[in-house]
């Protein structure tokens, strides 16, 4: 409001405006308007709408403030006071029956914990005493499926615990979001609770609240929680009250909170039987081993008192009713712990235990032993994947094909295109007759059409559409009737749309406004696309995108992009997670939407869902250390995936045409084979432009990561491979060595070296995450830094030696952490989404890139007390990809990285006035990742990937 | 809570009050109305709602009780008691802000349930509102007074009209026309 008198006339006017008609009564006022408004139309509306307005109450003012806004008062209620001096309350992390759980920050040990706090009706009911007893029971308890307590006790009248703050979820969520487990992981989970429970029940100890709220997943172990309401049955206190807690009170107050969950609790539990003992617990585990394997539970769905009775007097369906595969031996573990008497089920967790290591065994699903049905999978489309990958090596020329022994032995694979620079995301319309991609062949992302067998490529944008290439969504497809190309429109101010050119050339017109994609089903007759709103929402619409229907939704910060119909039209398949590293395929009913399922588990960067037939998915998938993306196979049924190609060509998205019976299906795959090399430019007073740019000679195959050492032989650190996973390596005036090398996985991000140069830091990724390592300066002495921080990108030393500062993965967001250099625990540098840390050269503040907008991210920094530190000059978009920002030797200027896809420069930045020039005009059509600048200020080495890309077409005959 | 927002103008109960004490009983009323929200909040359990006019009552009562000297007459606590519940909700709003993470703000409109809306979504709105109502106060000093004791307050029509010194009617008829305009504040 930069004109404030304008308000304050219009609404004086609005004012007597709204005085004439409240003077007028009611009757009078339709006359009234029709004065005022002298046979003016929209003056009449006008009128008519504000004294509809002042006839009725808003909804917003319709409470009182207090009562309207009571959520954010609940949460400050319920959290004890007197513990904050001692825990920063952070959020609200759950709220149930019981208790509260708080995500706070344990400011004595510098950590993150999970404060849960009872319900003081609760607390009433079982009394302080017994509470703090029984928690120092539980408090001995020490198992790797048992979530420790740190701590308890009773504050401002509330009882308390506080818990290590896991950021894996509860196998709720996973039910939730999956509906029935696989057998397998049945067998994992339950191992994993029965473990636990072994252990508590040995101390005499029963938990009383076995569900999957209270088993929360971690990698691929389970671990058991919330002995908030556990019995110790020796404890004499225990027989004395546990008739009147829950015998004769199995509802214990108005508010609907019982001890136990009625769901779960066996019958013995509910009559308030005094001999209550460990066998309850058994109960709970037959109930959750039911609900895991079948995805519902027994009895449920009714009023509480129906569900008491159920479990005292009716006998559960088998679980094989609901799911006819699981094994028999399984079936009956789970159907003899639900037996109403407990002398007749197990009689221990350990006699379950037992069990479940046969069942394992027999039925070829081995708890632990995963790997053993990867090696069988593989060995069962080996076949396929040799094949595959021998037709994807023989179109570049190398090497001849094998005999094929099946349908896919008949694949013919050719290059599809031969443009300089990258062709990315190709589509094949449903006939197989044209295909679609993206190219930058005339410098810009343009999109091509090319008729199969023609030989030629109509240029449909002509550089007239913006940012055409988002690496993380499909960009372009086809009508079901090949006349039109759709294209995803977008750029940095407007949400995307989709607008169909046709396919002989032609203007561009609207056709979905807030679609990211279309995708028709193979019949035509429906329409599939998501938005960019957050959770990004996925429609099914009619063929013309009319009546759209939400079918999923998820969690704000998780995408679904990449979405593909199964050739019966039953489901979509589609990439979901985080991207672009932690996706997986799903799939969700494509008529009544539900859950969605996760198909794949890679937990990378996956995507492009294709269905060549019922059971066979196609996608492409990065591997555990970062390399690819591979092209993947998985066989639907059997739920096994299989590595398709071998070799270094990377697989960047793959499509097909409409899959009909007794024809050929056409695949098109952009098949890319990139270089990355450190380059070197000078930093002048003036621009240096690409004829100024040199690659710097190393002996590997591919160099990234660069990173100076203030040392007296300049060397510099570097990520490089001879063909594996990237390995640290040094390079100085004496030559390049191997500096470290990783058994297994890879490291995942440049080094940081101390400021007395004796010790590297670095980030290496194994088995699905990341921990920050750190060796001496001749790659000796390894150790892990701050175990528990799962770490994203690059570390970064404090000038004093004594932090490293580094982004790390909690839960849904990256943040970035302070780790002390000799050890110790992790401190929180920023609450909200950041990342790229990098310290002050005199130690006073550390930069850091807030939350990503698309490919560009805006500088901030923070002090290395975590108060907020105000950078003097405008905000600048950076570009995100790899760094973006380094200090140059006097602290007081920086390099950036400015631009966009493929099309970065440098530019220098003086941190105090804020003014900026270019250094750099490199060339377009490759990326700038990571660089750093030489001790002496005058030089800037950088990673640079060259894509080289093409699209390969594979035929696949016909069944 | 910044007592410097206190105003003085255009509250005839507070009148002739000087800065300091008005300060020190909208702070007792602040403390005090707080902690009963606390506790009826706790007691609740997340199952029924707070009758926020019930705890001004019983806020008073507590107040009186303490310190009659610090109370002139019960107008005087209403306008106290409104001014204070808009300091609660408002603080409290801004620590829910600090602790929030990331996600763009929603522009709220009169129109919001916020029914099941999340903690993060309510501190928004309390923010929000409260910026519309000091654009309000700069124009209509009267009307914001009047949607702090209605809204913030949960005064009845007579409480209002007691505590500010105005007719009923004219209290009815502020009441519509502070709707009309906060509508438009929360759109500028």
């Amino acid at each position: 409001m930069s004109d404030t008198k304008r308000p304050a006339e219009r609404w004086s006017e609005l004012s007597s405006l709204v005085d004439a008609l409240l003077d007028a009564t009611p009757e009078r006022r339709p006359a009234l308007i029709d004065e005022m408004s002298a046979g003016d139309a929209a003056r009449r509306s006008e009128l008519e709408a504000l004294l509809a307005e002042c006839e009725r109450e808003p909804a917003l003012l319709s409470v009182p403030a207090l009562e309207r806004f009571g959520a954010l008062f609940d949460e400050q209620a319920s959290f004890p006071q007197a513990l904050l001096d001692r825990y920063r309350l952070a959020r609200e992390l759950g709220r149930g029956g019981m208790a509260t759980v708080y995500l706070a920050r344990d400011l004595k040990h510098r950590r993150d914990v999970a404060v849960k706090v009872v319900h003081p009706t609760i607390a009433a009911a079982m009394g302080a005493d017994r509470f703090l007893r029984e928690i120092e029971i539980v408090a001995q308890l020490r198992h790797p499926n048992i979530v420790p307590l740190f701590d308890s006790g009773e504050a401002n009248g509330s009882l308390y615990y506080v818990m290590p703050y896991e950021t894996g979820l509860s196998l709720r969520h996973r039910l939730a979001n999956e509906g029935a487990l696989p057998v397998e992981d049945v067998l994992l989970i339950l191992r994993d609770v029965c473990d636990a429970l072994a252990h508590a029940h040995a101390r005499g100890i029963v938990h009383r609240d076995i569900k999957p709220d209270n088993v929360l997943l971690s990698g691929r172990h389970a671990m058991l929680t919330d002995f908030g309401i556990a019995k110790a049955s020796s404890d004499p206190a225990f027989r004395a009250t546990s008739a009147t807690d829950v015998g004769t009170r199995p509802m214990i107050t108005a508010a609907g909170s019982t001890i136990g969950t009625p769901e779960y609790m066996a019958p013995e539990q509910i009559a308030g039987d005094p001999g209550i003992d460990h066998r309850a617990d058994i109960y709970a585990v037959g109930m959750l081993g039911y609900e895991l394997l079948t995805g519902r539970l027994p009895f449920s769905g009714r009023s509480r008192l129906e569900i008491f009775a159920a479990h005292m007097a009716d006998a559960p369906p088998s679980v094989t009713q609901h799911r006819p595969d699981v094994p028999e031996a399984l079936a009956e573990l789970v159907m003899r712990s639900l037996e109403k008497l407990p002398a007749d089920r197990w009689q221990s967790v350990d006699e379950m235990l037992r069990r479940i290591e046969t069942i394992a065994a027999t039925t070829g699903a081995p708890p632990v032993a995963t790997k053993r049905r990867w090696a069988y999978a593989f060995a069962a489309a080996a076949g396929f994947a040799i094949l595959v990958a021998g037709a994807v090596v023989a179109w570049r020329g190398a090497r001849g094909l094998s005999a094929w022994q099946n349908r896919w032995s008949k694949m013919h694979i050719e290059k599809f295109t031969d443009f300089p620079g990258s062709e990315v995301d190709a589509a094949i319309s449903p006939n197989g007759q044209f295909v679609a991609f993206l190219a930058d062949r005339d410098s810009v992302f343009d999109a091509f059409v090319s008729q199969v067998g023609s030989g030629h490529f109509v240029n449909l944008t002509n550089g007239r559409i913006p940012q055409l290439f988002n690496e993380d969504v499909h960009n372009v497809g086809f009508t079901p009737d090949a006349a039109s190309v759709w294209l995803r429109i977008a750029d940095i101010n407007s949400p995307a749309s989709v607008a169909l050119v046709p396919t002989m050339g032609g203007r561009p017109r609207p056709f979905l406004n807030t679609a990211v994609m279309a995708m028709w089903s193979p019949d035509g007759s429906k329409l599939v696309y998501h938005e960019t709103t957050p959770g990004d929402p996925i429609f099914v619409a009619g063929a013309d995108g009319g009546n759209p229907r939400r079918i999923f939704i998820s969690t704000p910060g998780f995408h679904s992009h990449f979405l593909s119909w199964s050739p019966d039209a039953r489901f979509v398949y589609f990439a979901h997670g985080l991207p672009p590293n932690e996706m997986d395929i799903w799939r969700i009913a494509a008529s009544e939407g539900g859950r969605a399922e996760r198909v794949t588990s890679h937990n990378s960067r996956v995507g492009h869902p294709v269905l060549v037939d019922d059971r066979t998915l196609l996608y492409t998938a990065t591997d555990d250390d970062g390399n690819g993306p591979w092209l993947y196979a998985m066989d639907l049924e059997t739920r096994v995936a299989t590595r398709l190609s071998s070799g270094v060509e990377q697989f960047v998205s793959i499509a097909a045409s409409a899959v009909v019976p007794g024809r050929s299906t056409r695949l098109v795959a952009t098949v890319s084979n990139p270089s990355v090399q450190l380059w070197s430019v000078p930093l002048t007073s003036g621009i240096s432009d690409e004829q100024r740019a040199s690659r710097v000679s190393l002996p590997t195959a591919r160099s990234a990561a660069p990173r100076f050492a203030a040392d007296r032989d300049s060397s510099l650190l570097y990520l490089a491979s001879r063909g594996g996973a990237d390995a640290l390596w040094r390079v100085s005036a004496a030559g390049a060595m191997e500096l470290w090398r990783p058994d297994d996985g890879a490291v995942a991000g440049a080094a940081a070296i101390s400021p007395d140069g004796r010790q590297v830091c670095f980030p290496v990724h194994q088995r699905g995450r990341s921990t920050l390592r750190c060796t001496s300066a001749d790659g000796s002495g390894l150790r892990t830094l701050a175990e528990s921080l799962d770490v994203r990108g690059a570390p970064s030393w404090s000038p004093d030696g004594k932090w490293i500062a580094t982004a790390a993965r909690e839960g849904q967001t990256i943040r970035i952490f302070k780790v002390p250099a000799d050890g110790g625990p992790a401190v929180g540098l920023v609450d909200s989404v950041s990342s790229n840390p990098v310290w002050s050269p005199d130690g006073t503040f550390i930069l850091y890139s807030a939350t990503p907008r698309g490919r560009s991210v805006l500088m901030h920094a923070v002090r290395p007390d975590g108060t907020r530190f105000p950078l003097p000059f405008p905000p600048i978009m950076l570009d995100r990809l790899g760094d973006s920002y380094r200090f140059l030797p006097d602290g007081k200027r920086l390099v950036v990285k400015l631009g966009g896809f493929r099309k970065q420069d440098f530019w220098l930045v003086d941190l105090a006035t804020g003014q900026r020039r270019q250094l750099t005009r490199l060339r377009q059509g490759d990326s700038v990742n990571r660089f750093d600048i030489s001790p002496d200020g005058k030089r800037i080495v950088f990673e640079r990937v060259s894509e080289n890309s093409d699209i390969a077409m594979i035929e696949v005959p016909a069944k | 809570m910044d007592a410097s927002t206190t105003p003085t103008d255009a509250l005839p109960a507070l009148q002739n009050v000087d800065q300091e004490s008005l300060d020190l009983a909208v702070s007792r009323a602040y403390q005090e109305l707080r902690a009963i929200a606390h506790r009826r909040l706790v007691a609740r359990d997340g199952q029924g709602t707070l009758s926020t006019t019930a705890l001004v009552h019983e806020a008073y009562l507590k107040l009186v009780e303490q310190s009659r000297a610090a109370w002139r007459d019960r107008a005087h606590f209403l306008a106290v008691a409104s001014l204070a519940m808009r300091h609660v909700l408002v603080d409290r709003a801004r620590e829910r802000a600090t602790v929030k993470r990331g996600g763009p703000n929603r522009n709220v409109t009169l129109d919001d349930e916020l029914v099941g809306g999340s903690v993060d979504d309510q501190a928004d709105a309390v923010l929000q509102v409260n910026d519309a109502l000091e654009r309000l106060a700069a124009w209509e000093p009267r009307l914001a007074r009047v949607v702090e004791c209605r809204f913030f307050g949960g005064l009845t029509e007579a409480e209002t009209a007691e505590a500010l010194g105005l007719t009923q009617r004219t209290v009815q008829r502020d009441w519509v026309k502070a709707r009309v305009l906060l509508r438009r504040a929360l759109e500028a």
